[in-house]
């Protein structure tokens, strides 16, 4: 049986446009009003970019038994391309009712001034397909992962009983991520569902539109970003409003980045660790660098017991298992360090390492602003491949740079040569293809 | 393309910014997009927040996008000028 979602309190805010504040009675009668406008079908794609209308349109969807496809890059993924891969009617919710055509399929603007008298009752089967989401890979093509509405649900009250006083009642959201990804969804859409929390309507890009959604809610305020985000806001010369936390996801934060932003914006930082087909699935303190702490209801595995690296992890978010694509080290049942990514292990000499943990070291370097290290390519499958680091630093020396590296890694994974760019072509999430790192040293 | 003194300085800002070195400030078409792919100079958002800090640095003011999309008031550097010129402060 479906059990419908209450609010304890209508009245609470649950989004802010602009400074206007927007209450969960006023979602329900807006959800309803949503409901009239959507056409017959077993798909919506929802590309909207206001969270309010997002949040609106994602519920307003389920309820009326549909599956909302949230591609994960609005612009590089287009309409043709997501209908390739879903078999069914569809249509597409955006804001711009123009952009990006397709003879197949009906593109419509959700009127949200026509509130219904009577509000809805958000009561979705538990297990009814509520979204499809993209996993944004480096790996190539992009994968599509079913979530059901119970397990989105069971995902977002793990992570609110694990972070526990992280999250204070009654703050505000700003956030960076779009809410079609998985971290967007989880954090900025479904916790405020669950608990008394409001999310700016905004997707703020520029450092000064993130302060300037800072300054127009109310403390308690939170900020939900990505390390490139983060970086952005630590180089531009403004004042910030009071913070309570900054939570940071999508791809690694180096220990020294997350100090000056806990520094600047004088706040607790936490690291959420997930992906698209398991959610978040563990938190940490960045500024201390402690291990990642699982999620409450969540157990990891070794994939191979007596043999580290590959990890099974289950959880109330998932039907069955799934086989993480990192290296974890299982300290005990709730704390693991991330190694890195499984796929990109380096072996050399007899020895390996991981190519995360490569990166990482490089980027702890202090007056490394962003760097990566990079295999290139051999003809000769049987010869030693000597790595390359693409450095983005212009007040330190190369030798410097190999020193710092010789303190916590073996010799024969130190660059053979460094190359100095402007920047590395890491897309929204911080994700950085290794084609993009290949094609920046052509 | 006639391109204004402010116009210019912009294109070689990206140019220098963004290590662009395939690329003459001379030879950009101040009208042609700066984002997209297979398009004019193809940035992407990495090199738009880059750039808002160097923006910053040279002219005084901050970019804001407000509730448009940052690719529509950096669509073109005739675009992006008139928005450095009505802000900045230096």
């Amino acid at each position: 049986m479906s059990q419908a979602l209450s609010f304890a309190n209508v009245s609470s805010p649950i989004a802010w446009q602009g400074k206007r504040a927007i209450n969960r009675a006023q979602l329900l009668r807006d959800i309803a009003g949503a409901l009239s406008q959507l056409p017959e079908a077993d798909f919506a794609i929802n590309r909207c970019t206001d969270r309010y209308a997002f949040l609106v349109s994602f519920l307003a969807v389920a309820l009326k038994g549909q599956t909302n496809i949230l591609p994960a890059n609005q612009l590089q993924q287009p309409l043709a391309d997501i209908a390739s891969r879903a078999a069914g009617r569809m249509y597409c919710l955006q804001a711009h009712p123009d952009r990006d055509r397709h003879p197949a399929i009906n593109t419509l603007t959700l009127k949200l001034d026509h509130p219904s008298s009577t509000p809805a009752v958000i009561s979705i089967a538990p297990g009814a397909v509520a979204a499809r989401v993209f996993t944004s890979g480096s790996t190539g093509q992009p994968v599509m992962h079913s979530k059901t509405w119970q397990h989105l649900l069971a995902g977002s009250q793990a992570l609110t009983a694990g972070l526990g006083a992280r999250l204070p009642a009654g703050a505000s959201l700003v956030a960076t991520v779009p809410p079609q990804h998985m971290f967007g969804l989880e954090t900025t859409i479904l916790l405020p569902l669950l608990q008394e929390l409001s999310v700016h309507s905004g997707r703020p890009f520029f450092p000064a539109d993130i302060r300037a959604a800072l300054a127009a809610v109310p403390a308690p305020r939170l900020l939900i970003s990505t390390p490139v985000h983060l970086r952005a806001c630590l180089e531009a010369a403004l004042d910030w409003p009071e913070l309570a936390g900054v939570y940071s996801s999508t791809g690694p934060l180096s220990q020294s980045l997350a100090q000056q932003v806990g520094q600047r914006l004088a706040c607790p930082v936490t690291e959420i660790y997930g992906a698209s087909e398991t959610g978040a699935i563990a938190w940490r303190n960045a500024l201390a660098g402690d291990p990642w702490r699982l999620l409450p209801g969540m157990q990891l595995q070794l994939a191979k017991p007596g043999q580290a690296g590959g990890v099974l992890l289950r959880g109330p978010q998932l039907s069955q298992p799934v086989e993480l694509a990192d290296q974890l080290e299982l300290l005990d049942e709730q704390r693991f360090k991330l190694l890195g990514r499984s796929r990109e292990v380096v072996k050399l000499a007899g020895k390996r390492v991981a190519l995360g943990e490569l990166n990482q070291r490089l980027n702890d370097i202090e007056g490394v602003q962003d760097g990566v290290f990079f295999i290139p390519d051999e003809a000769d499958e049987d010869r030693s491949q000597r790595l390359l680091a693409v450095v983005v630093a212009d007040r330190i020396s190369d030798a410097w740079i190999r020193q710092q590296l010789a303190r916590h890694i073996d010799p024969v994974f130190l660059p053979r040569s460094i190359v100095r760019v402007a920047h590395l072509p890491r897309d929204t999430t911080g994700k950085l293809p290794r084609s993009a790192v290949a094609a920046l040293l052509k | 393309m006639q391109k204004s003194a402010l116009e210019q300085q912009v294109a070689e800002l990206i140019v220098s910014e963004l290590s662009l070195d395939d690329v003459s400030a001379e030879d950009i078409d101040p009208e042609a997009s700066l984002f997209g792919e297979g398009e004019g100079l193809g940035l992407d958002s990495i090199d738009a927040l880059e750039l808002a800090l160097a923006i910053s640095r040279e002219y005084g003011c901050q970019l804001r996008a407000d509730d448009k999309e940052y690719t529509q008031i950096f669509a073109s550097i005739r675009n992006l000028s008139q928005y450095i010129e009505a802000h900045r402060t230096q």
